[in-house]
């Protein structure tokens, strides 16, 4: 990853709430800084595991990672993608399949809107609090989503 | 017991998960070890006997269900109290988890700031309960005990017996009694241990009981809070639908007048309308007036004209061009009359000098140049044909006759222009010898205009009424007595003239065709001011020039008679 000024992109509101990050920030040993690269690294391979499922068309499997996606989702404030995982997890049980292309249609893009706005705030937490906000220090745009 | 530094070992697929868990619960000083799989977290349990076990329920290869099961089934994690994290909080999910051993839940999203509270809570009462477990099995263990002393035999028969007898009477009774007691102590224990297990198991009937109260109050909540939202958007529609109805009162009230200014208006349109017909009318019928008047005017004028053209004088009663001829031949046979007598006396004298050998040759010239003006003034006439004299305009003419010069006044590298008065009237006269008379006068001033010098071709009204078609020019100009000469009809010049001099000829042929029209040639010349020689008619001979607007122009009539015009429908 490298740092690109042309893809610096605000932090916008209902992706994050903040305010948990904050809650994570006062802990000690870099809890939020440790979560979001834990992020980073998981939930890119949630959303491949959840698009192999889909392609393969276990239900099973797409309830699991949708499952998976959710929760680590929510653990990290991204809660408008929580819940689209919830809805994708309610339609795999239901086996609604235009349910699921619509939740994944949806999913996708937030999952790179979420990863974006983390991106800004690990930059943000490496860089001290006078770092420019909306600037990030890393890039997600090599990460396959296709 | 809270302040106990418990070993929790978190199972959990869900990285983000662990690491909360043991961030928070470590926070709280406890020891947390983690693993990401159901069987690897199995394997760690029954190895390391934890304190607690945090499991989450959804996990790849062991369902949590199962696996809390297969940890109450094992001699080394049977006691250790199991905590569900489980992101459902449906009944059946609860069920299932006290079904398969469950000591607590934790619902997703956790409220981490209580989980080590939770935490703590839950090992402490399964201390208790083991205590309880261990004091019930060691009183049982007791009992079992004394019931071996029993039945135990002792010697009778000895010395001493009696007493001893007595004594372990004595003793037996207080065995009996602490045996009774202990069964006593047992029963209550016993009891008490009954009424804590049926209160347990009773208080997990009443979570279940209240799992599906809680699950049937939501809905019940969700019903109700519905039926609200429903009469709340009910009453709102109301009042929106009689706000709606009142606005559309109040628009139908404001279009209604709108519709009434507006007829208002239109028919007010309607009248002013009429009245600007009412005016075209009458403007119209004034201007047909006008137009008859004009055209009883022009009617008249053409009867005039006729009248006119009756009284002018009979061609036979001008001096005919061809006198003019037969005169410009007689000087022609005079000249060479001349130079024969010239050649003759130069042959006579046997030899020729220069000056006379010059003059010969000068008079030859004009005699030529005479003949030449005498023949195309002939080729013309005899081609002009009889004199039929009608009504020119005059710009088209002057337009047409400068088309003409223009090639001569070009090669002369004269500029040539034309002018045409606002107020000059037609011409009544033979368009054939008008050309022939004024291209005369047009030739004879280019030819006297030197080289960047400028002739324009005028039409103007003369101040009798008449009109002057003339041509003025920058050139040399005349004396008086030239012009003197010029004014008076044709005579024979002197001879010898001049090399290169015209005979003069042209003038006074357009002169005699000028007159032969009713008009006459009249030249002002100053030397080296330039010329003005023109055609002039009298007013007897200038028609009435119809405007173009008028021209053809015919007013639309009903068969009544009225203009054709009609006002538009009510």
């Amino acid at each position: 990853m490298q740092t690109s000024q042309s893809k610096t992109k605000m932090v916008e509101p209902g992706i994050l709430n903040l305010t948990l990050l904050e809650q994570y920030k006062s802990r000690k040993n870099n809890l939020l800084e440790r979560l979001i690269n834990a992020y980073l690294e998981e939930a890119p391979k949630s959303f491949q595991a959840l698009r192999k499922a889909i392609e393969v068309g276990s239900y099973d499997g797409i309830r699991m990672h949708a499952h998976a996606l959710k929760s680590t989702s929510y653990n990290l404030g991204a809660s408008r993608l929580s819940k689209m995982c919830q809805e994708l997890e309610v339609a795999a049980c239901a086996r609604d399949n235009p349910g699921i292309v619509d939740c994944v249609k949806r999913i996708g893009p937030e999952c790179f809107e979420v990863e974006q706005a983390l991106c800004t705030e690990l930059y943000r937490l490496k860089s001290g609090p006078d770092a420019p906000k909306g600037q990030m220090a890393v890039d997600v745009f090599d990460q396959d989503w296709n | 017991m809270a302040d106990k530094k418990l070993r929790i070992l978190v199972i959990d697929d869900e990285v983000t998960q662990r690491m909360l868990v043991k961030d928070y619960l470590e926070d709280a000083g406890h020891v947390v070890r983690q693993a990401d799989d159901g069987r690897r977290g199995l394997k760690m349990a029954t190895s390391t006997g934890p304190d607690i076990i945090l499991l989450d329920v959804m996990l790849p290869s062991i369902d949590g269900f199962e696996l809390c099961r297969s940890l109450k089934q094992h001699p080394i994690t049977a006691n250790t109290p199991v905590i569900l994290i489980t992101a459902s909080r449906e009944g059946d999910v609860i069920a299932r988890g006290l079904a398969a051993g469950a000591d607590d839940f934790v619902t997703k999203p956790v409220d981490w700031e209580f989980l080590a509270d939770r935490v703590s809570h839950v090992a402490r009462k399964s201390v208790e309960r083991s205590h309880l477990l261990h004091m019930v099995e060691s009183r049982s263990a007791a009992d079992d005990a004394n019931g071996h002393a029993d039945v135990g035999s002792h010697p009778r028969d000895e010395p001493g017996a009696l007493a001893l007898d007595e004594l372990m009477r004595g003793a037996d009774l207080q065995a009996s009694h602490a045996v009774a007691q202990a069964a006593a102590d047992i029963e209550a224990l016993k009891s008490e241990y009954e009424q804590e297990f049926a209160r347990l198991r009773a208080e997990n009937e009443r979570l279940v009981v209240m799992a599906r109260n809680a699950v049937q109050m939501t809905q019940a909540a969700a019903e109700k809070s519905y039926a609200a939202e429903v009469a709340k958007l009910r009453a709102g529609l109301d009042v929106e639908a009689s706000s709606l109805r009142g606005r559309m009162d109040a628009e139908t009230s404001n279009l209604r007048t709108l519709m009434e200014a507006e007829r208002r208006t239109a028919s007010e349109r309607e009248d002013a309308d009429r009245a600007a017909l009412a005016k075209r009318n009458a403007e119209l019928k004034a201007l047909r007036e006008a137009f008859d008047a004009e055209r009883r005017r022009f009617e008249n004028e053409i009867t005039s004209l006729r009248d006119r053209l009756a009284a002018l004088p009979s061609p036979a009663a001008i001096e005919a061009p061809w006198s003019i001829v037969l005169r410009a031949m007689t000087w022609q046979a005079s000249l060479a009359s001349a130079l024969t007598t010239r050649t003759k006396a130069a042959l006579a004298a046997g030899r020729m000098e220069p000056a006379r050998l010059a003059d010969i040759d000068r008079t030859a010239e004009t005699l030529a140049t005479a003949i030449g003006n005498a023949k195309r003034f002939a080729h013309a006439m005899a081609t002009a044909g009889e004199c039929k004299p009608g009504s020119i305009r005059v710009a088209k003419l002057i337009a047409e006759i400068a088309n003409q010069a223009k090639p001569i006044a070009a090669k002369a590298r004269v500029d040539l222009r034309t002018h045409v008065a606002s107020d000059v009237p037609a011409v009544i006269a033979d368009e054939q010898r008008l050309r022939y008379a004024w291209i005369c006068l047009i030739v004879n001033a280019i030819r006297y205009t030197p080289p960047g010098g400028r002739v324009t071709l005028e039409a103007v009204a003369d101040r009798d009424g008449g009109i002057r078609l003339q041509v003025a020019d920058t050139g040399v100009g005349m004396t008086a007595a030239k012009v003197e000469e010029l004014n008076r009809t044709f005579d024979t010049p002197a001879v010898p003239l001049r090399a290169g001099e015209p005979a003069g000829l042209g003038v006074p042929i357009a002169a005699a065709l000028a007159r032969q029209m009713g008009g006459s040639v009249v030249f002002e010349s100053k030397q080296g001011g330039g010329t003005r020689a023109g055609v002039v008619f009298p007013r007897t001979r200038c028609g009435v020039n119809i405007p173009e607007t008028l021209a053809g122009f015919r007013l639309p009539m009903t068969a009544s008679g009225a203009p054709e015009l009609a006002l538009p429908a009510e």
